[in-house]
């Protein structure tokens, strides 16, 4: 489904991403870990397409193509999804229109019929009773004076409406309440399927009980320095993140050491 | 005498020749002052602050016909196409008033809704008591040039204490008949105390004229009495050659009420010249505004509110949206005098500029000569924002759609004020075309 190699990202002259390697298969979940600022949203909006990175090395191919080819709105055709940290407010588009709009954009690509005004605010509809969301919020701008668990809900919907390969969820759990993270999750979980694979960063492992990744992966300083399956996640929760140390911040004692 | 002494009373003369039904004496006055005033000032140069970015010298001075495009008899099916159906309606064709208002069947006692010759051959005493009395109207050249030759207009009068439930629309329409000629506009809209009084003013070129030169010049004076309150809505879809030149002074008395919306969507060079002068205390002015140009057009939105007296307020908000090699600009005075005290007064203007050739030029103007007062303003000119681009891109929008989509969102904020659903959904249609996009529904 996914293979980052070697992916290298600069924000002007300062390295952040320091030579990814990851690899996920069909139907995969894999969780991402790591402290503030070792580069969890980079790597997500790198591989979305941001611009505001440059890739300076490396490459990532994405169900058989060259992901850095492609644009921003290509890659989400292609089926990748980024449930944003940060959803953006669009003041005075408003979520249905947004969402059709997103819905036949990709569906057109897949080959499929725009769905009518109608059909798809049943699915809509539908979508959204899974997420216990009220249907007003269609109604209103995209994320405006959304409450963060609103906004992360939302997110949530785009993902099921828009049935991506590959869902990067950037924080989903971030912000919301237990009732609303065990909704978000069952939301998650319906999706998931033999091919759908999903790419989560949290900073919590209680999401984690929630939706149970097959792989767990922990990013310091712009790599990937630990790997393993959610018992990493475990000891992380216990231990946080000082045993493990970021190979080029490693002192030669603390590399001996650890030899 | 001058060049344009002659040719002013040249047109003047011809007026009066016209064979038009005769007008009372003190209006022929009044209108020789205004001549007078304009031929000793001159036309408009861009040597004056005022007309800096916009110069309609050459354009006033290349001998457009002056005389009056031949009037229709009938209403023609198009005129009254976009109209609102519910409301109370005057067409103009060329300048000519078109029959009586329509829907003006039940009016309460007292009301008037009819052409500014009409209410001349009355002789209203309002118009006596109102017309052409504003001085800060009177300064404005291409005014005092409405006021001198203008042949019609609208004439509306609201008795104290009544509360127009359907508002007013003045249809302004230019036909192939106005080619090459100017077209005049003269109106006053009167609300006496404590009445209510919501008047749309709506420019536009009939279908098959979307391309004719011509020039609109209209003067639009607005008296809101003590507690009355007043809604004035321009909205300006000329043709793609036309210039549209466009007038509205208010005086404000205590505790009124003033809201101001320009819609500019059409025409080649827009100038507008929007005032309102907060006479008493306790006036509240709000004054929007909205200007989306292209190609090579040129907008000039020049607004001053006059805080005269204590305890009013006003606010304003004016957006651009530029693209192609157009240019607008937004002058916004505010203006408090000392004895203003206790002002409120917020003024903001936001231009988008979607493209490298289309240019801005924003000049907040405030002169506050009171202390106690609260005044803030902000100018923004800017591309649209990054962040919004990439999340909608994200989700599969490509980015022309997806720029077209921010666009719309910048310009709907003032659409959605306008609170008549069907001219709130031409407006959105009209921008919306222009931006490719189908199938949105406002809010
Ligand atoms: N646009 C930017 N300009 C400058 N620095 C940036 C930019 N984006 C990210 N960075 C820097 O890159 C580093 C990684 O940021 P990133 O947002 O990827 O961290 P993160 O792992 O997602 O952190 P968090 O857990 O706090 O969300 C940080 O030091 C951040 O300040
Ligand atoms: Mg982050």
């Amino acid at each position: 489904m996914l293979e980052i190699s070697g992916l290298q990202a600069a924000i002007g002259e300062q390295p952040i991403l320091r030579g990814i390697d990851l690899k996920i298969g069909p139907g995969e979940v894999h969780a991402i870990m790591g402290p503030n600022g070792s580069g969890k949203t980079t790597l997500a909006q790198v591989l979305a397409g941001r611009e505001d990175y440059d890739v300076t090395g490396g490459s990532v191919t994405f169900a058989g193509r060259d992901l850095l080819a492609l644009n921003v709105e290509q890659r989400a055709r292609e089926g990748l999804f980024l449930a944003f940290q940060y959803p953006v407010a669009l003041p005075g588009v408003t979520s249905s229109y947004f969402l059709r709009t997103a819905v036949n954009a990709v569906r057109a690509h897949r080959g499929q019929d725009e769905l009518s005004g109608k059909a798809f605010l049943e699915l809509c509809r539908q979508r959204m009773e899974l997420l216990q969301m009220k249907p007003e919020l269609l109604q209103r701008a995209v994320n405006d004076g959304f409450s963060g668990g609103e906004k992360k809900r939302h997110e949530i919907l785009q993902l099921a409406l828009l049935e991506p390969r590959l869902a990067l969820l950037d924080e989903t759990d971030s912000g919301l309440d237990i009732d609303a993270l065990q909704t978000v999750a069952r939301g998650v979980n319906a999706l998931r399927d033999a091919q759908r694979s999903f790419l989560m960063i949290t900073h919590y492992q209680r999401l984690l009980d929630y939706i149970v990744p097959d792989y767990v992966h922990v990013l310091v300083g712009g790599r990937i320095v630990k790997s393993g399956d959610k018992e990493l996640a475990l000891h992380l929760e216990e231990h946080g993140y000082g045993w493990i140390v970021a190979p080029e911040t490693a002192t030669p004692a603390a590399a001996a050491a650890r030899a | 005498m001058t060049e344009l002494a002659q040719q002013l009373r040249a047109e003047r003369a011809a007026l009066s020749s016209a064979g038009d039904p005769p007008v009372p004496g003190w209006w022929e006055e009044r209108r020789e002052q205004a001549l007078a005033t304009l031929i000793a000032r001159g036309w408009p140069t861009s040597a004056e602050e005022d007309w800096k970015y916009t110069n309609v010298a050459p354009l006033l001075q290349r001998g457009l016909a002056r005389a009056p495009a031949p009037p229709l008899t009938t209403p023609p099916a198009w005129a009254t196409r976009d109209g609102l159906p519910e409301a109370i309606t005057l067409v103009f064709v060329d300048g000519h008033c078109l029959g009586p208002a329509s829907g003006a069947a039940d009016l309460p006692n007292g009301v008037r809704v009819c052409s500014l010759r009409q209410a001349l051959a009355e002789d209203h005493p309002a118009l006596r008591a109102q017309l052409a009395q504003q001085p800060a109207l009177a300064a404005q050249p291409l005014a005092a040039w409405s006021t001198a030759l203008a042949r019609d207009g609208a004439f509306v009068y609201l008795p104290q204490g009544v509360v127009l439930a359907r508002p007013v629309q003045l249809l302004c329409l230019t036909t192939r008949g106005a080619a090459e000629r100017v077209v005049q506009l003269r109106s006053l809209l009167i609300a006496e105390p404590t009445s209510e009084l919501a008047v749309i003013e709506s420019h536009a070129a009939a279908p098959d004229a979307a391309d004719v030169a011509c020039l609109v010049n209209s003067a639009t004076e607005l008296v809101v009495g003590a507690n009355a309150s007043v809604a004035h809505y321009l909205l300006q879809r000329a043709g793609q050659a036309a210039t549209q030149l466009a007038t509205v002074q208010a005086t404000q008395h205590a505790d009124s009420r003033l809201t101001s919306l320009t819609c500019v969507l059409g025409g080649a060079l827009v100038r507008n010249t929007i005032g309102t002068r907060l006479a008493a205390p306790g006036a509240q002015s709000t004054l929007d505004g909205l200007f989306f140009a292209g190609g090579r057009q040129h907008v000039d939105n020049h607004t001053t509110i006059d805080h005269e007296q204590p305890r009013c307020a006003s606010s304003e908000c004016y957006k651009g949206i530029l693209d192609g090699a157009a240019t607008g600009v937004f002058n916004g005075k505010v203006l408090v005098r000392p004895q203003a005290q206790q002002t409120d007064a917020r003024q903001s203007n936001h231009n988008l500029l979607l493209s490298a050739t289309a240019t801005v030029n924003s000049k907040p103007q405030l002169e506050i000569f009171a202390d106690d007062v609260k005044c803030s303003h902000g100018a923004t000119i800017g591309q649209l924002d990054a962040e919004a681009l990439f999340y909608l891109r994200a989700r599969g929008i490509d980015e022309g759609a997806a720029r077209s989509l921010l666009t719309w969102a910048f310009a709907s904020e003032v659409i959605e004020r306008v609170p008549f659903a069907a001219l709130r959904r031409q407006l959105a249609s009209t921008v919306q075309q222009r931006l490719g996009l189908s199938g949105l529904t406002t809010t």
